[in-house]
């Protein structure tokens, strides 16, 4: 049987307590560890109370924190930067390991030469350097190393985030021979049939492919799609659009429109038991909607539903046909 | 590195999300609030304890699994529970709709409430809250700002994060999904 109410309280109470000595970095975490694997009480209390603490920090970033911060309040004085609350800010340390983690984003700090890999489904985040953050994306590799105060990256297999704050130090992408230099801001990378996909969400960047030889410059909400022996076409992104582009940072795969051939192509990055059309009459289904990398039940509800589509899960795959 | 685990991650991913729905069926097949809420707590601490809680593949399914085969032993066990207490045909079949708009609608409105939450807090507890989470400020130079001990800014933390979870726990009666109609509640009051 459950606990009384009294003992939950108690639970809870112990497992707010841990959270705020590790945010404040005063925390033992042998001690922690002990008190987490005593009950497993403990360890729901703890999940709980970091989700609290994550939902608050998803209310910051998605910009319905400041909204009812009455400006007479809120403490906040001419040296804070306003940006902070505009965009997912950088963390680090101890804070911000339980603030990602509470989003299923594992953070390791890096030193020298380094190399990274996700599984298909895997997310993860790591600090490259001095105010870079990388995160990757399911199924990609990456490789890196600081030299002279920058930091080199190698995009090897999929997609990152790259992420470089005020202050970050300078760093730069290289992938199929094409050069990705970032000022302060935010980027997405991915590695699609030889060809790399950039698409500069905040600030901007630079490109250079061999091609090309001279550098171009790619602003805030512009992106390019270039290879070694290509040169740079630049085109401007929607708001929607680079919404869809972050998306899988949250955790979502982000549609508007797409035919289902490549909204299935798109999913099955992160699934690892893929979606298969086997009814080439429901490839002009087109669709749209946000929906979970992790869990595809609402998508595969949607085709169901709205469109009819028939699934029929298998033990290593779910395929789609018309009903 | 985060302090939570894989399995905590996970967790909080994949069943968590749900709890409207664990809640909502858990009623279905218990006598009251409490019953359901607990069933649902029990149901979690097995799914912490699961060895091989990386097989689950359906981790929501197998949540709504395990709620179930918690009433059907209390069922079992316990000559307490009047068996017309419980529709048998409804726990013998597990047919789990999948989230449904309202679950949606209700993961916003749960997100909108906690900021209605912070609101309610003691003024140093919000202050604090709010400079630590939607200022994105670090504990020491909330410290500073403030003038007061890193140690005092922790408890402010801590007990601003207690209230919250206080009333979050408060707020999943208010499901209108999970709250039986009086109805219903009429109905199981005359089967006693």
């Amino acid at each position: 049987m459950g606990k009384t109410v009294n003992d939950q309280d108690r639970i809870d109470a112990e497992a707010v307590d841990w959270l705020a000595a590790i945010d404040c970095g005063t925390a033992d975490r042998a001690a922690f560890e002990r008190w987490r694997r005593d009950d497993p009480a403990h360890a729901l209390a703890f999940i709980r109370a970091s989700q609290i603490g994550r939902s608050l920090d998803l209310l910051r970033d998605a910009g319905l924190a400041e909204r009812r911060m009455p400006s007479a309040e809120n403490n906040r004085s001419a040296d804070t930067p306003r940006s902070i609350n505009r965009r997912r800010a950088l963390k680090f340390g101890a804070a911000g390991a339980f603030v990602l983690g509470a989003a299923g984003v594992g953070l390791s700090v890096a030193a020298a030469a380094q190399d990274a890999q996700t599984a298909v489904g895997e997310r993860r985040r790591i600090v490259v350097g001095r105010g870079v953050v990388v995160d990757l994306n399911t199924n990609s590799h990456i490789r890196w190393h600081q030299r002279g105060g920058s930091v080199d990256i190698r995009l090897l297999k999929g997609e990152v985030l790259l992420e470089r704050e005020p202050g970050g130090i300078p760093c730069s992408i290289q992938c199929q021979g094409v050069q990705i230099e970032s000022a302060v801001g935010r980027l997405d990378a991915r590695l699609r049939d030889h060809r790399v996909e950039v698409a500069v969400l905040h600030g901007e960047a630079t490109v250079r492919s061999p091609a090309a030889g001279d550098v171009t410059r790619v602003a805030s909400l512009q992106r390019t799609a270039l290879a070694a022996d290509t040169r740079p076409v630049l085109s401007d992104m929607t708001r929607i659009e680079a919404a869809a582009t972050q998306a899988w940072q949250r955790g979502e795969v982000q549609f508007d429109g797409e035919n289902l051939p490549d909204a299935v192509a798109e999913y099955n990055r992160y699934l690892s038991r893929p979606l298969v059309i086997e009814d080439r009459s429901i490839d002009r289904i087109r669709l749209g909607g946000r929906f979970s990398t992790s869990d595809p039940s609402d998508f595969l509800k949607a085709l169901s539903v709205i469109y009819g589509v028939r699934v029929n899960e298998t033990a290593d795959s779910i395929r789609l046909s018309r009903a | 590195m985060s302090w939570l685990r894989p399995v905590d991650i996970w967790f909080s991913e994949q069943v968590l999300p749900h709890e409207a729905h664990y809640l909502r069926t858990a009623r279905r097949w218990s006598r009251g609030r409490d019953e359901a809420l607990d069933l649902v707590q029990e149901a979690y601490l097995k799914l912490l304890l699961h060895d091989d809680w990386r097989a689950i593949r359906d981790p929501r399914r197998y949540t709504v699994t395990t709620i179930r085969n918690l009433v059907l032993q209390r069922i079992r066990r316990s000559r307490i529970v009047a068996i017309t207490d419980i529709p048998a045909h409804d726990v013998a079949d597990i047919y789990d709709e999948g989230p449904s708009v309202f679950d949606i609608v209700a993961g916003r409105e749960a997100l909108l409430g906690l900021l209605d939450d912070v609101e309610r807090l003691a003024p140093v507890c919000r202050r604090v809250i709010r400079m630590r989470k939607f200022e994105d400020l670090p504990p020491r130079e909330i410290a500073r700002r403030l003038g007061i001990s890193l140690s005092t800014v922790e408890t402010h933390l801590a007990r601003g994060m207690r209230q919250l979870m206080q009333m979050r726990r408060a707020a999943f009666p208010a499901d209108p999904a999970f709250r039986p109609s009086k109805d219903d509640e009429d109905e199981r009051l005359a089967s006693r």
